[in-house]
C-alpha cells in the first residue's frame, strides 16, 4: 500500500512538473500596462470553436482571430476601485475579482482604463457600440475569449477532458466554498492565463444568439447584430464542472447586477486590446 | 360522501344477486340489469335486452350503475367491477380484491340499498373456487362522480387494474412526486408514499384516476407491467376504504421529452390544455426538479441564485409554450397536468382538488391542501412607512437624498430604516428555521443508518443534501451578517439626516449597497435552503419506490421537511411569485 502511495505522489509530482514545463515553455509574452495590469500577448491564429459533445449552441466551426492582448487575471476589486473610484462587489477582497458588475459597468471600466493608459476608448457609452479599430481596452469577443481559454487545446478544458482535474485550475461549486476567490491562485492555462475556468464568469462583448455559430464569419466573429443578452463565459465559483468548459456558452441581461437581487456576484470580466491597432 | 356510510339496517347477503331498493335513486344515478351476465369484451353500446332497475327485484344479469361522470359495471362472471368514463367506450379501471388476483373470481353477491349520505350503496362479495375466502366490498355512489370503495375489514386489500403510465402524489407545499415505472425497469412493483391522494395518469394522456382516502392506508403500490406478467395496477393494502374518480378530457395530461434543440427558443408544444385551469409541469432549476405553473403570457422572472430568465412555461393565443435556456435547461421531460381549477375553469370540469375536497374532511383535507402552510409569507411591519424589502426602501430613500430632502424628510428616512429592520428580522427568522431543521435531520439520518445499515446508500444521499443546507447557511454568514449590523447601517443612514451635506448622496449610495447586499443575501439564502429542502422532500419520496422497508423513515423525513417548507418567504416559491 505504501509503495502504491509513493507511486501516486510521484505521478502527481511528475504531472504537475510536466504541466509547469508546458506552461513555461509555451507561455506567450507578458507585458504590464501603465495602470499596472499584466496582459498576455496572444498570437493570432485559427482554432476550432465549440464542442461536439456540448449543447446545441456549441456547434463546432473553424475561427480565425487576430493577435490581441488579454488580461492575465480577472479584473480585481482593487484595480476596479483604483480606476472607477468604487467597487460594489459582494465579497470584499481587493485581490478577488470584481463581481456583481453589469456588462455596462464593465465596458465603462474599459473606457476609463483606456484613458488612464492614454489609449483611445473603444466604447460609445450612448450606443454601447464598440469600435474594434480603436487601440483601447474592450471586452473580448466570444471567439477571442474561447481562443484564449483553449490556449491551443482541443479538449473540454484547457488541460484535457478530465473534469476531476478541474479543481486544480478553477474555483467552482465543488471547491469554492460558495464565494469567489483571489485571482491567480489556481494553475494557469498553457498561455499563462489564470481563472479562465471558474471564479467569476466573464462578460464578453458579443450579444448572444443560440444559432450564431451557424452563420458567424470565420474571421474575427463579433457576435450577432441584435439580441437582448450578452455572452458570459468560463463558468463561476457557483458552477458545475461542465459549465466551466472552454466551449460552454451562457448569456445574461447586460443591465442587471443589483446586489439586492443577489446572484450577480458570479459575473466579472477581463479586458483585451488589439495587438496591432490602427488608431 | 365524506365517510363510509352504512345503512342502519343490517345487510343480508344472499347467494343470488338482488336489488333491495325502496326509494327511487337520485335522478343522476341510473341502474340497469343487463339480464344476462356480461362477457368479455364488454361493449356498453350494446344494450339490447337491458332493463332499468326499479323497485325490489332480483338481478337476472349484471348490475350497471351510471351517474353523470361514469358507468360502473358489476361484471359477475369476470369477478371485477369495471369503471368507465361517462362518454368513453374504454374501461378505465377494474376493481377487484388483491387476494383473488391469481384466481378465477366471480361476483357472487350484489345487493343495492340506499345509504344515509349516498343515493346508492352496492354491497358485493367476490369469491373464487380455490381456497381464498370470499371478499366483501361495498361501493358507494355519491354526488359528483366519485365512487367509494370499502373493503369489509382491515385485512382486505384492493387492486385497481388500469393502464397507469405515471403515478403522481400531489403536494401543495413541496413538489409533486411523479413515479415513472420506466425509471425502475427491474422492479415488479413500486412502493408509493401514502399521503391520502394519488393520481394514476393513464396511457394515452386522455384519462386519469384520482384516488383519495381519509383513513391512513399503510401501503400503496404500483404494480408495473415491465417486470411482471400481470397487468399494471394500483394496490391499496390494509383494508381501508378509498374514493375513486375518473377524469377524462383530450390531453388531460401530457408528457414530452425536452430535447437539446429547445435551447434558448420559444418552443410551441403540440399539446393544448383541454380546459382552462392551473396547469403545472416540473423542470430542473438549480439542478432540482421544480414546479412551474403555466402563465398566461411570456414574462421575465427572477429567482435568487438563478437570476433573471424568461418564465419557462406560458400560454400564448391558445398555444402552449416552453422557453428553456441555460438557467432552466431542456433536460429530462415535461409532464404537464392539472391539480386544481383556475378562475376560468368551467363548473362542469372536475379537477383532482375538487375530488379531494368532496371526499376528505377535517385535518386530513387541510393537510393535503396545505391551507395554512401554502400561502407565501412576506416579512413586513403593519405600520410600515415605506414598506418593502431593502431594495424598495433604499430606492425610495435615494430619491429623497437625490432631491436633497433628507433633513426635511427625516421621518421618512427613520421610518424606512425601521421598515428594513422589520424585513431583515423577518428574514433572519425565516432562515433560522432551516439550520436547526438540517442539523436535526443529519442526526436523525445518522441514527437511521446505524439502525438500518441496509439503507445506508440512500440515507447517505439524503444526509448529503441535509449537510448541504448546513454548509450553505455557514457559507452565507459573511454576507447575511446579523441584525446588529443592520442597526449599525440604520444609525449611519439616520445620521445623514442631521444636516444637508454635499456628500450625503454618495454616502447613501454606498449604504444602499450595504443594505441591499444584506437583504439580497438573506433572500438568496432562503431560496437556496428552500430548494435543498424541496430536494430532500423529493429524495425521501422517490427513495421508497424500491425500498418499501424505508417507508416509515421516508414518512418521517417528509413530515419534517413539509413543516419546514410551510409558509415560504415569497422569494422562495416558484409558480405564483
Amino acid at each position: 500500500m505504501k509503495i502504491r502511495g509513493v507511486m501516486k505522489l510521484l505521478c502527481c509530482a511528475l504531472t504537475i512538473g510536466a504541466l509547469a514545463f508546458v506552461v513555461h515553455a509555451a507561455a506567450p509574452k507578458t507585458t504590464k500596462t501603465k495602470t499596472g495590469v499584466e496582459m498576455v500577448l496572444l498570437p493570432g491564429g485559427s482554432f476550432t470553436m465549440g464542442d461536439a459533445r456540448g449543447a446545441t449552441d456549441e456547434e463546432r466551426h473553424r475561427v480565425t482571430v487576430d493577435a490581441f492582448y488579454i488580461d492575465k487575471y480577472e479584473v480585481t476589486q482593487e484595480h476596479y476601485r483604483k480606476l472607477v473610484g468604487s467597487d460594489y462587489s459582494r465579497w470584499k477582497n481587493p485581490k478577488a475579482p470584481t463581481e456583481q458588475v453589469t456588462w455596462a459597468a464593465a465596458v465603462k471600466y474599459c473606457n476609463v482604463r483606456s484613458l488612464a493608459d492614454n489609449l483611445t476608448p473603444c466604447y460609445d457609452l450612448k450606443t454601447w457600440k464598440c469600435d474594434f479599430a480603436a487601440n483601447g481596452y474592450r471586452l473580448p469577443t466570444e471567439a477571442e475569449w474561447e481562443y484564449a481559454a483553449r490556449a491551443g487545446s482541443t479538449t473540454s478544458y484547457s488541460f484535457g477532458d478530465n473534469a476531476s482535474a478541474l479543481r486544480n485550475f478553477a474555483w467552482m461549486k465543488e471547491n469554492s466554498g460558495d464565494r469567489p476567490r483571489e485571482v491567480g491562485k489556481k494553475l494557469p492555462n498553457a498561455w499563462g492565463l489564470y481563472d479562465m475556468h471558474g471564479n467569476v464568469a466573464e462578460w464578453c462583448n458579443d450579444l448572444y444568439a443560440v444559432d450564431y455559430y451557424q452563420k458567424s464569419p470565420a474571421k474575427n466573429p463579433r457576435g450577432p447584430a441584435s439580441g437582448k443578452q450578452r455572452v458570459v463565459r468560463g463558468g463561476s465559483w457557483n458552477s458545475r464542472a461542465g459549465d466551466c468548459r472552454s466551449a460552454y456558452r451562457a448569456a445574461e441581461n447586460p443591465a442587471y447586477a443589483d446586489v439586492c437581487i443577489g446572484y450577480y456576484d458570479v459575473y466579472g470580466f477581463r479586458c483585451v486590446r488589439n495587438a496591432a491597432s490602427s488608431k | 360522501m365524506r365517510s363510509m356510510p352504512y345503512i342502519a339496517a343490517a345487510i343480508l347477503l344472499v347467494p343470488i344477486a338482488t336489488v333491495a331498493w325502496a326509494d327511487p335513486p337520485s335522478a343522476l344515478v341510473h341502474m340497469w340489469d343487463t339480464v344476462t351476465p356480461l362477457r368479455a369484451p364488454i361493449d356498453l353500446t350494446q344494450r339490447q335486452g337491458w332493463r332499468a332497475v326499479e323497485g325490489k327485484s332480483p338481478l337476472q344479469g349484471d348490475l350497471v350503475v351510471e351517474d353523470d361522470s361514469f358507468t360502473v359495471v358489476f361484471a359477475s362472471n369476470l369477478g371485477r367491477v369495471l369503471v368507465y368514463a361517462k362518454d368513453g367506450p374504454m374501461c378505465r379501471a377494474e376493481v377487484s380484491p388483491t387476494s383473488l388476483q391469481e384466481e378465477a373470481a366471480t361476483l357472487t353477491h350484489v345487493m343495492v340499498s340506499k345509504g344515509e349520505e349516498n343515493p346508492l350503496v352496492v354491497h358485493t362479495v367476490f369469491s373464487a373456487k380455490g381456497t381464498s375466502e370470499p371478499v366483501p366490498i361495498t361501493f358507494t355512489f355519491g354526488e359528483g362522480g366519485v365512487l367509494g370503495i370499502w373493503p369489509k375489514d382491515d385485512t382486505r386489500s384492493i387492486t385497481i387494474f388500469a393502464p397507469v403510465e405515471l403515478a403522481l402524489v400531489p403536494s401543495f407545499v413541496g413538489d409533486d412526486l411523479i413515479y415513472d415505472p420506466e425509471a425502475y425497469p427491474s422492479a415488479p412493483s413500486l412502493s408509493l408514499v401514502s399521503e391520502h391522494v394519488l393520481l394514476g395518469l393513464l396511457k394515452g394522456g386522455n384519462s386519469e384516476l384520482v384516488m383519495s382516502w381519509q383513513d391512513d392506508i399503510p401501503s400503496v403500490r404500483l404494480t408495473t407491467a415491465l417486470a411482471n406478467p400481470s397487468p399494471t395496477g394500483l394496490s391499496f393494502e390494509g383494508g381501508k376504504g378509498f374514493f375513486l374518480a375518473v377524469l377524462e378530457a383530450p390531453g388531460i395530461w401530457h408528457r414530452g421529452k425536452l430535447t437539446s434543440d429547445y435551447l434558448e427558443r420559444d418552443v410551441t408544444l403540440s399539446w393544448k390544455p383541454p380546459f382552462p385551469a392551473i396547469w403545472l409541469t416540473q423542470l430542473y432549476e438549480d439542478e432540482v426538479k421544480t414546479t412551474f405553473e403555466f402563465r398566461h403570457e411570456k414574462e421575465e422572472h427572477w429567482r435568487g441564485g438563478v437570476g433573471f430568465y424568461v418564465f419557462p412555461t406560458w400560454f400564448s393565443g391558445g398555444k402552449t409554450m416552453l422557453t428553456l435556456g441555460k438557467k432552466i435547461p431542456p433536460e429530462g421531460e415535461a409532464v404537464i397536468y392539472c391539480l386544481e381549477r383556475g378562475d376560468e375553469t368551467p363548473r362542469s370540469v372536475l379537477t383532482p382538488v375538487d375530488v379531494v375536497s368532496r371526499t376528505l374532511t377535517g385535518d386530513v383535507l387541510a393537510s393535503i391542501l396545505d391551507v395554512e402552510g401554502r400561502p407565501a409569507w412576506y416579512p413586513h411591519r403593519p405600520e410600515s412607512v415605506i414598506g418593502g424589502a431593502t431594495c424598495g426602501v433604499t430606492d425610495a430613500l435615494l430619491k429623497i437624498f437625490r432631491a436633497g430632502q433628507e433633513v426635511e424628510k427625516k421621518y421618512l428616512v427613520e421610518g424606512g430604516v425601521e421598515d428594513m429592520y422589520a424585513y431583515l428580522e423577518g428574514m433572519f427568522e425565516r432562515n433560522a428555521r432551516f439550520y436547526p431543521f438540517a442539523q436535526d435531520m443529519v442526526l436523525y439520518l445518522d441514527a437511521q443508518e446505524k439502525a438500518n445499515p441496509e439503507l445506508a446508500p440512500w440515507l447517505r444521499e439524503l444526509g448529503a443534501t441535509a449537510e448541504e443546507i448546513i454548509t450553505t447557511c455557514d457559507n452565507a454568514r459573511d454576507t447575511i451578517r446579523d441584525i446588529s449590523y443592520a442597526h449599525e447601517l440604520g444609525a449611519k443612514t439616520v445620521a445623514l439626516t442631521g444636516e444637508t451635506r454635499s456628500d450625503n448622496l454618495k454616502r447613501m449610495i454606498e449604504l444602499k449597497q450595504d443594505w441591499t447586499g444584506m437583504g439580497g443575501a438573506l433572500e438568496e439564502l432562503a431560496r437556496r435552503e428552500h430548494t435543498l429542502t424541496r430536494k430532500l422532500y423529493q429524495q425521501a419520496g422517490y427513495g421508497v419506490g424500491t425500498r418499501p422497508e424505508a417507508m416509515p423513515i421516508a414518512e418521517e423525513i417528509r413530515k419534517r421537511t413539509k413543516q419546514c417548507l410551510e409558509k415560504p418567504e415569497s422569494y422562495e416559491i416558484w409558480a405564483n411569485y
